[in-house]
């Protein structure tokens, strides 16, 4: 494939190679989860769970946009950033605005990401894996 | 003079730094434990307060090219610490692991490249002495181009390093540790006993209340296992020139058993379990349970309300879910396996099995038989203790069984509170049963900080003989002064003014005595006479017999001593005395007053100031 030499391209994949190495989340998302019950999924899931929350606050701090307790009432001040906040239901009037906070946004505080692989190496979410006895 | 005392932990399976700069006040001699840069990942360099005591040499293929750049060496040739440790679980003939246990087994040549050991031809080797020299090495260039470096601090190779090293290490263990040191660039080097270091950081973390616990003749049994050693040891507590020493009267063989094993163990226990039903485990998912029975086993001893911890394997490869094995581990699994299977209630004189020995047999570390560590202590207290030189002065009991006063942990392993408390019931039993009192709660010696305790102590015990050492007595925490009126012509509305005389100087020892033998002063007897007191915690410097005039804020006042100093019933006169003072072995000063005809009065006040226990 032609790779668009971009940084940006590298980033997001060593964001996804590092959620796979740490926490097997690609493995996860690739298989095909319909023939197994509930009970064995659940298993699996709790360990990817704590294992890519390790990720997330290792490498890319998250943090909500309002934080306060969901179903709440929440003032939402004037010059908001929209892409920060979205409003529903019924918008209308100037702000302040009060309304109940469904959602608390997440955005991001730091990101720490190693140094990015030399090469070929960019474009690996996971390597194969070759045993030999 | 070096800046800096560095205390160097190299354990079995991880190393640790700690320092201390002499040149800061001694108010807070800060001990800290230095962070070590290392890879975690190709890739990824990040700080641990360990480094794991892993060498890993690569081959073309293991690592994608450049992955392994650290800040000061783009290509190393080998990778040393945690990512070490990683790859070489996935690729054992190339890693070097315990090489410090390797460097106490005579079997074998120690200063012949042999690790790792039974590689393939095609690895390249190295001694245990190098293995040693490279983590040495290691922590050598992490201190010179970390911060250290940036700050324009001295190089590691000038500072004073205290390096400790097992008990049982063999003079020869030890003369290649020193070379092993040599090698990495170390000028000055002094080797400590861990055993000895662990009570230096246990006397650390106490501050001045340790005097309280222990006192010269005690004798202190040092129970340390870590990841993969057990090693015990007989220390006497005892005093030189009123300096605390530690002296080593017994040593155990550097057994090889400890938490890698515990875990190994419980990892066995489910696979079985899981095995027998219809669950097939291959060796991936055997370290993985391996780590999780750890985490699992560490979660179990830190809350006892928890009776047990899921452990779920993910299938291997790309069947993740599909792969999916259920366990858990359960507290009764934890006693069963772990409690009575490592430490075991027995009597002292069950001895560890030796298993009937094949004639031939393979070469390789000297793995431990028997795994019960209660029977380890038991043959130490007994068989060993026996056959040191010291044996005469040791506490025994009437079958010849070593009887400590106190036990001191170390150790990752000693963190949990649950083995501990098993140790001590068994020890406890072979007292009583010996006739002597079990050991209470003020007996049981626990360093904070268990990983990191043997490089701390190191660095405590550097600086302890940089000064006066540890002293057995306490000595005063600050300066005293008693407040002498100043003979001048009076003048309305002012005080005449004080001066103060020195009489008792900073760290001046309970149980001395001082006198200032030149100068008299004019002591107010038979009538009620104000004694004034004054102390500093700042002026460290004035010796007995200063008299100061001027001290700005530098001393405060306590509350003065009234009293009437009695003289054959005559009133309010002025005796000319010289000056005595005592600190009593009890923490009190006595001033005493000695006039020219040999008459004597006593003022007295208590110093000594509580500290925390």
């Amino acid at each position: 494939m032609e790779r668009p030499a971009s940084e940006a391209f590298d980033r997001a994949v060593q964001m996804l190679a590092l959620l796979q190495r740490d926490g097997r989340l690609i493995d996860f998302l690739a298989e095909n989860i319909t023939p197994y019950p509930d009970a064995q999924l659940g298993a699996a899931v709790r360990t990817i769970h704590e294992a890519c929350r390790k990720v997330l606050e290792h490498y890319v701090k998250l943090e909500p946009i309002l934080n306060s307790e969901e179903d709440q009432p929440v003032t939402v001040q004037g010059g908001f950033d929209p892409a920060a906040i979205k409003l529903l239901g019924n918008v209308t009037g100037e702000p302040p605005i009060r309304g109940v906070l469904r959602h608390k946004g997440w955005h991001v505080k730091e990101v720490n990401l190693p140094p990015l692989p030399q090469g070929s190496g960019r474009m690996v979410i996971a390597p194969a894996e070759v045993e030999l006895s | 003079m070096a800046k800096y005392i560095i205390g160097i932990d190299l354990g079995t399976t991880n190393s640790a730094l700690a320092h201390c700069d002499v040149t800061t006040s001694e108010e807070k001699n800060q001990i800290e434990v230095r962070s070590i840069p290392q890879l975690v990942d190709p890739n990824e360099v990040a700080e641990r307060t360990l480094l794991p005591s892993f060498l890993y040499i690569p081959g073309e293929f293991d690592f994608p090219n450049g992955s392994l750049a650290l800040p000061w060496d783009l290509e190393p040739k080998l990778v040393i610490g945690e990512l070490a440790r990683k790859r070489g679980a996935e690729i054992p003939n190339r890693l070097v692991a315990s090489a410090k246990s390797w460097l106490s087994y005579a079997a074998v040549n120690r200063s012949a490249p042999i690790l790792p050991w039974q590689a393939p031809e095609d690895v390249p080797k190295l001694s245990p002495v190098e293995a040693s020299s490279q983590f040495l090495q290691y922590l050598r260039t992490v201190w010179d181009s970390g911060e250290a470096g940036e700050k324009g601090q001295p190089a590691l190779a000038e500072q004073d390093v205290f390096l400790t090293v097992p008990a049982s290490f063999d003079e020869e263990a030890r003369e290649l540790t020193r070379r092993a040191a040599e090698q990495a660039g170390y000028d000055h080097v002094t080797l400590l006993e861990e055993p000895q270091a662990a009570f230096y950081a246990w006397l650390e973390s106490q501050g001045d209340a340790w005097r309280h616990r222990i006192k010269v003749g005690d004798l202190v049994l040092v129970c340390d296992i870590g990841g993969g050693t057990t090693d015990f040891s007989l220390i006497m507590v005892s005093e030189e020139n009123g300096e605390l020493t530690l002296k080593r009267v017994a040593v155990g063989d550097h057994i090889l058993l400890g938490g890698d094993n515990m875990d190994l163990a419980l990892a066995r226990f489910l696979q079985q379990r899981l095995e027998a039903s219809g669950n097939r485990i291959d060796i991936w998912q055997l370290q993985s349970l391996w780590h999780q029975c750890r985490m699992a086993k560490e979660k179990l001893f830190e809350s006892s309300k928890t009776q047990t911890r899921p452990i779920t394997l993910l299938g291997k490869g790309t069947k993740l879910v599909g792969g999916t094995i259920k366990t858990e581990l359960a507290r009764e699994d934890l006693n069963q396996i772990l409690v009575e299977g490592f430490f075991p209630k027995v009597a002292s004189d069950e001895l560890p099995a030796r298993q009937r020995r094949v004639g031939f047999q393979e070469l390789g570390l000297p793995y431990a038989a028997d795994p019960a560590i209660t029977k380890h202590l038991a043959r130490f207290l007994s068989e060993q203790v026996r056959n040191s030189p010291e044996a005469a002065g040791i506490r025994s009991g009437g079958s010849g069984l070593a009887c400590p006063t106190h036990i001191l942990f170390n150790g990752g392993v000693m963190k949990a509170a649950v083995l501990r408390d098993r140790v001590v019931e068994v020890l406890n039993s072979w007292l009583r049963q010996e006739g002597f009192e079990a050991l209470g709660t003020k007996q049981i010696l626990e360093a904070p900080d268990l990983e990191h305790a043997v490089a701390r102590g190191a660095a405590y015990y550097g600086m302890a003989r940089r000064g006066r050492g540890v002293r057995i007595r306490s000595g005063a925490s600050r300066t005293y002064y008693i407040g002498i009126e100043s003979s001048m012509p009076a003048v309305p509305g002012m005080e005449a003014p004080l001066k103060a005389l020195c009489v008792v100087s900073f760290g001046m020892e309970e149980g001395t005595e001082a006198s200032i033998p030149d100068r008299e002063f004019g002591l107010v007897v038979g009538e009620p006479a104000e004694f004034r007191f004054l102390s500093s915690s700042v002026r460290k410097q004035d010796q007995v017999g200063n008299l100061l005039e001027d001290w700005g804020d530098d001393i405060e006042e306590r509350s003065p001593l009234q009293v009437t100093l009695k003289l054959d019933g005559q009133l309010g006169k002025i005796v000319p005395v010289r000056l005595e003072t005592r600190v009593t072995e009890l923490g009190t000063l006595e001033v005493w007053c000695v006039s020219r005809d040999g008459q004597r009065w006593k003022l007295e006040l208590n110093i000594r100031e509580k500290t925390k226990r």
